[in-house]
């Protein structure tokens, strides 16, 4: 009986020190795991996308320089006054009329043309759904650019005059319809007059806010329209702008 | 000892092997989680020899069970708390070294044996009974490797009733021979064998609790919100307005993402969950609204992002449908887009947001809960919770989760 007794306690000696060591071990494993974040698969868990503002494709060195000249000049980085006129842009932005609206037809998918009548700055609908559709898509762009222009009609200073009103009344249509605080600090404005960077025929395939006849017109001929340039500065180009500046 | 008892013995202690080994496969898996990873598991009756991916459908019984808040107790004071399979294991390991002593001295006819062995195997069943009803009332899932451990408990107790049962005739045979214990020595060895019961068993768990790391330093390195101010009132409150007064804790889901599902439900039902007043930021893993996603992980749900912002107060009871539809809302195949079947889908059942939904305000106000997602640098991923602007680990929304939550809401 006494040998059972010793065997018995053997026995389980043996079976307390393997469930004593062998918990203890995976408990070890698992803790040394856990301070020196080594894995049992050996894979490194990849670092997660951490949320930001968009930057696309379009968005060159080049292209974000001149905007970030504008930005800061025309008020919208660095706080103090908004909206630059045309005879301080080509300052400003440093670039030929050429460079600066080829700078700009990357975004020929996100940016609409808003057209206006001769000599009037008014917003007809096709333009203020234009406005608004553009303006609801902000996606992850931060500044909302407005460059306002104005056909060779009428004297330099007119035209001037049609151009910031075409782009103050996108300003206020924005402002009236959306009343978002932050309007001011997203939005760029730029009116060009007659004397900068006018729009040529290439913009005809831009998304338009009313048909021109004149464009399709130029693409059957294959020429140049002079009334369908006209129509295509009376205008004011719209867009997001998907760039971290 | 008859060479019956000797073959009944056998048959307790192949029950017991196969207890330690299916409880040791399920402590295993649970104890390789406590680093806080996510790892492979042994689902099947036998493990080892086919192990089974977390995503593999065949692990999924596991899985349930592994997660449930029952395979383990006090975890809101142990990470993860401590496994019921660390008993397990201390249990069948004790009915295998009694089988095995039994066989080995030929004195496992003795009264103190058969009631050890007997008395393991009880508990052994009524924990395997146990289990399995809450298998099938609460969980809905089988765990093979739980099944395998409920089979040898019911092999352990067969063995030892019948051993019982035989053992008597071997004491009346060698009470006949003169070999009969005093009642003392009786009494004296069911004491030192119930006294290795109860060392076989609280030893793994004494042992554990006291090798277990401490994960208070780990809870809060997960970062906080940048800010907890909400100017654009993009977070939308859910849950019943009594409710709003606990501690404010930020969902951050997708509608038709399915571990956020199972989390909303999980931290919902979760006892701790009566002191969260509880606010909902929409992250839609579909790059339809979301540009931050090069393609959509969810296709359809800046549908029902848009619909929860549209439907205002009753954004909760949308988002509670997404997740309840989201099997029918998933793509049928590769090239398929269910947008368009969702959309239909969200103006059936709720036709009030009809004139809202594709609104150039909506799309703003979705917009702007994007952005307050970039103003905060969250990751683009889902769930995330925040409980006061402190972000709850991914690691800790399993088997961590009453552990962190209780050291996030402060009541620990």
């Amino acid at each position: 009986m006494k040998i059972a007794w010793i065997l018995n306690a053997v026995v389980m000696i043996v079976l307390l020190v393997a469930l004593g060591t062998g918990t203890r071990s995976m408990v070890l494993a698992a803790a040394h795991r856990l301070e020196t974040g080594e894995s049992l698969e050996g894979q490194k868990k990849p670092a997660p996308l951490i949320a930001s503002k968009a930057e696309v494709a379009y968005c060159t060195d080049e292209l974000k320089t001149v905007l970030r000249r504008v930005l800061t000049n025309c008020g919208l980085i660095g706080g103090g006054r908004r909206g630059c006129q045309p005879n301080e842009l080509r300052n400003v932005a440093q670039i030929s009329d050429t460079d600066f609206n080829a700078l700009f037809k990357p975004l020929d998918k996100r940016a609409g043309i808003i057209l206006f009548d001769p000599e009037k700055d008014e917003l007809d609908p096709g333009a203020k759904a234009m406005l608004e559709k553009a303006w609801a898509d902000q996606r992850g762009a931060t500044y909302f650019f407005v460059v306002a222009r104005a056909s060779t009609d009428d004297t330099t200073e007119k035209n001037r005059m049609y151009s910031h009103k075409r782009a103050n009344s996108v300003l206020f249509y924005l402002q009236e319809r959306f009343k978002d605080p932050e309007l001011e600090q997203k939005l760029g404005l730029l009116w060009l007059g007659e004397e900068y960077a006018q729009l040529d025929q290439q913009f005809c395939n831009w998304n338009l806010s009313r048909s021109v006849p004149e464009c399709a017109q130029a693409q059957r001929t294959k020429g140049e329209d002079t009334q369908m340039l006209k129509e295509l500065n009376r205008s004011a180009v719209i867009s997001w702008i998907d760039c971290r500046l | 000892m008859s060479k019956k008892t000797y073959l009944f013995f056998v048959i307790a202690l192949v029950g017991a092997a196969l207890g330690l080994f299916y409880s040791g496969f399920s402590t295993s898996d649970f104890v390789a989680h406590l680093d806080r990873q996510l790892h492979p598991v042994s689902c099947s009756l036998l493990p080892g020899l086919t192990e089974t991916t977390m995503l593999e459908q065949g692990a999924e019984g596991c899985k349930v069970a592994m997660f449930s808040p029952y395979s383990s107790f006090w975890r809101d004071r142990y990470w993860g708390g401590v496994p019921w399979s660390l008993f397990a294991l201390g249990l069948f390991g004790f009915g295998l070294a009694l089988s095995l002593w039994g066989i080995a001295s030929r004195k496992g006819h003795h009264l103190a044996v058969n009631i050890g062995l007997l008395l393991a195997a009880i508990v052994a069943v009524a924990a395997s009974l146990t289990f399995f009803s809450i298998s099938v009332s609460k969980l809905h899932e089988f765990c093979k490797t739980c099944v395998g451990t409920y089979i040898a408990s019911g092999v352990l107790a067969l063995g030892a009733a019948l051993v019982f049962v035989s053992s008597s005739g071997d004491r009346r045979r060698a009470a006949a021979a003169g070999d009969k214990p005093t009642g003392v020595a009786n009494v004296i060895a069911i004491l030192v064998v119930l006294v290795e019961m109860g060392l076989a068993t609280l030893l793994p768990v004494g042992l554990y609790l006291n090798t277990v790391p401490d994960y208070g330093k780990y809870v809060a390195e997960c970062g906080t919100l940048k800010s907890k101010e909400d100017k654009n009132n993009v977070l939308i409150p859910i849950g019943k307005a009594a409710a709003q007064a606990g501690t404010e804790s930020i969902l951050v889901v997708d509608p038709l993402c399915p571990a956020c599902a199972a989390f909303h439900k999980r931290i919902q039902d979760a006892p701790f969950a009566s002191k969260m007043s509880f606010k909902v930021a929409i992250l839609p893993l579909d790059s339809d609204c979301n540009w931050m996603m090069t393609d959509s992980m969810h296709p359809g749900a800046c549908v029902l992002a848009k619909a929860m912002i549209c439907a205002k107060d009753k954004a909760g009871e949308i988002l509670d449908w997404s997740y309840a539809n989201q099997k029918d809302f998933r793509p049928k195949d590769k090239a398929d887009n269910p947008s368009a079947r969702i959309k239909e889908a969200v103006l059936k059942a709720y036709p009030q947001v009809k004139d809202c939904l594709d609104s150039p305000d909506t799309k703003i106000a979705l917009n702007k809960t994007l952005n307050w997602a970039v103003d905060q640098s969250l990751p683009v991923l889902t769930p995330q919770l925040y409980v006061n602007g402190a972000r709850l680990c991914d690691e800790d929304t399993d088997l961590g989760l009453d552990f962190a939550m209780t050291r996030l809401l402060g009541t620990k």
